[in-house]
C-alpha cells in the first residue's frame, strides 16, 4: 500500500484545522510550565502552511511538500523552539523523498523515523526530558512495527496514537529538563508536555484523515 | 582578519538595543542585529537569521554570533545548517552572555586581538564580578 500527496495535503488540511481548533487548550497547557505561546505558534505556523498550499497552482510532490511547504515554512513563522524541531522534522523527512507523487508505507516509516531522529539531534534530547520526543519516539516504533507487521497506514497511526497520547499524560509524571520548564524543576511535575500533547495530535490526524 | 558581529534575540528591541550598545563602544565594528518574528511578535527565524549570516560572511572573514537563550541558540543552530558548507565555515556560534559576551567581542575586534582570544574572553565574559565591595 502507499500514500498519495494529495491524501499528504489532505492530511495537512485536517491538521491546520486540528491545531487552529486546539490553539487554546495547547497555549494553556503551555501557560502551565511554558511561556504560554505553544498553541498561539503552531496555530500561526501551520496558517503560513495553509496559505502557501492554497497558493499551489498544481500537484505537489512529497520532497516539496515536506522541504517548502512544510519545513521551511514552519521555521520561518513558528517562533519558539518548536518552530527549528518541527521544521528539522519535516526537512529530514523530505531527504527521504524525491520528487515523487506516490510514496509506499515502509517510506511513510522512513519518514517518520528521519524525522524523529532530526528531532532529538536537534534538540539534543532523549526520552524521559518531557518534550515532544516522549509521545513521538514510543509513537514512530508502533508505527514501524505494524507497518512491518502488514498492517494498514490507517492501522498502523491509530495504533501509534494510543501511544502517543498515553505517553503524553505521563509527562505528567515527571519534571522538565529542557526549556523554560525546566527552569522550574519539580515545579513542573503534574502538567502535560504541551509539545508531547500536540505531537500526539498529529498523529492522530493521520488515523483520522486516512481511509 | 576581519570579524563581524551577529545578534540574535527573540525580541527585535532586545537584538537592536545590544547592537546599538556595542556599535558605540566598538567604533567601526560591522554588527547586525535579528530578533522577532515577521509580524512583530516574540520568537527568532531560522531562516532570517541564516540569511543574515550569509550577508555578513560575503564581506567577513568571520561571523560571531552571540544568542539570548533557548530557542534563540536552537534556531541559530537550524541557521547554520541551512548555509552552504563553505560559508558555514565562517560562521561561528558563541557560547557567552548575549550582552556582556557580544560587547567583549566588540571591543576585542577593536583592539585587533586574535580571533581564539576574542572567542576566548566573549565565551567568559559573563562570568566576571560586576559588583566590586
Amino acid at each position: 500500500m502507499s500514500l498519495h500527496s494529495k491524501q499528504m495535503v489532505k492530511i495537512l488540511y485536517a491538521l491546520i484545522d486540528t491545531y487552529g481548533e486546539n490553539k487554546e487548550y495547547l497555549s494553556d497547557l503551555d501557560n502551565k510550565i511554558g511561556d504560554g505561546d505553544h498553541g498561539i505558534n503552531l496555530a500561526r505556523g501551520y496558517g503560513a502552511i495553509r496559505g502557501k498550499l492554497q497558493s499551489a497552482t498544481e500537484d505537489i510532490d512529497f520532497n516539496k511538500l515536506f522541504k517548502t511547504i512544510c519545513g521551511m515554512t514552519l521555521l520561518s513563522t513558528v517562533g519558539g523552539a518548536s518552530g527549528p524541531l518541527l521544521g528539522t522534522f519535516y526537512l529530514e523527512a523530505a531527504k527521504k523523498c524525491e520528487p515523487v507523487f506516490e510514496i509506499s508505507d515502509e517510506k511513510v516509516v522512513e519518514c517518520f523515523e528521519a524525522g524523529l531522529a532530526g528531532v532529538m539531534s536537534r534538540g539534543k534530547a532523549v526520552v524521559g526530558e518531557k518534550t515532544m520526543v516522549d509521545a513521538m519516539f514510543p509513537a514512530v516504533e508502533v508505527l514501524k512495527d505494524k507497518v512491518a507487521a502488514g498492517s494498514s497506514l490507517k492501522e498502523a497511526f491509530t495504533a501509534a496514537t494510543l501511544v502517543a497520547y498515553a505517553a503524553a499524560v505521563k509527562t505528567a509524571d515527571y519534571a522538565a529538563q529542557k526549556g523554560r520548564a525546566s527552569y522550574l524543576g519539580d515545579r513542573s511535575i503534574g502538567h502535560q508536555d504541551p509539545g508531547a500533547v500536540s505531537t500526539s495530535m498529529l498523529f492522530d490526524v493521520f488515523a483520522r484523515t486516512l481511509e | 582578519m576581519k570579524i563581524a558581529l551577529l545578534v540574535v534575540s527573540h525580541s527585535k528591541k532586545l537584538a537592536e538595543g545590544v547592537k546599538e550598545l556595542v556599535s558605540q563602544m566598538a567604533n567601526g565594528v560591522t554588527i547586525e542585529a535579528i530578533g522577532g518574528m515577521e509580524d512583530g511578535s516574540l520568537g527568532t527565524d531560522s531562516v532570517a537569521i541564516s540569511e543574515m549570516m550569509g550577508v555578513l560572511a560575503l564581506e567577513n572573514e568571520m561571523v560571531l554570533t552571540f544568542m539570548d537563550l533557548g530557542s534563540g541558540v536552537i534556531s541559530s543552530q537550524m541557521a547554520l545548517d541551512l548555509l552552504e558548507e563553505n560559508v558555514r565555515s565562517k560562521v561561528k556560534l558563541v557560547d557567552a552572555s548575549l550582552i556582556e559576551g557580544a560587547f567583549t567581542a566588540g571591543v576585542l575586534i577593536c583592539a585587533g586581538m586574535p580571533l581564539e582570544e576574542i572567542i576566548r574572553q566573549a565565551e567568559n565574559a559573563g562570568k566576571s564580578k560586576k559588583i566590586y565591595a
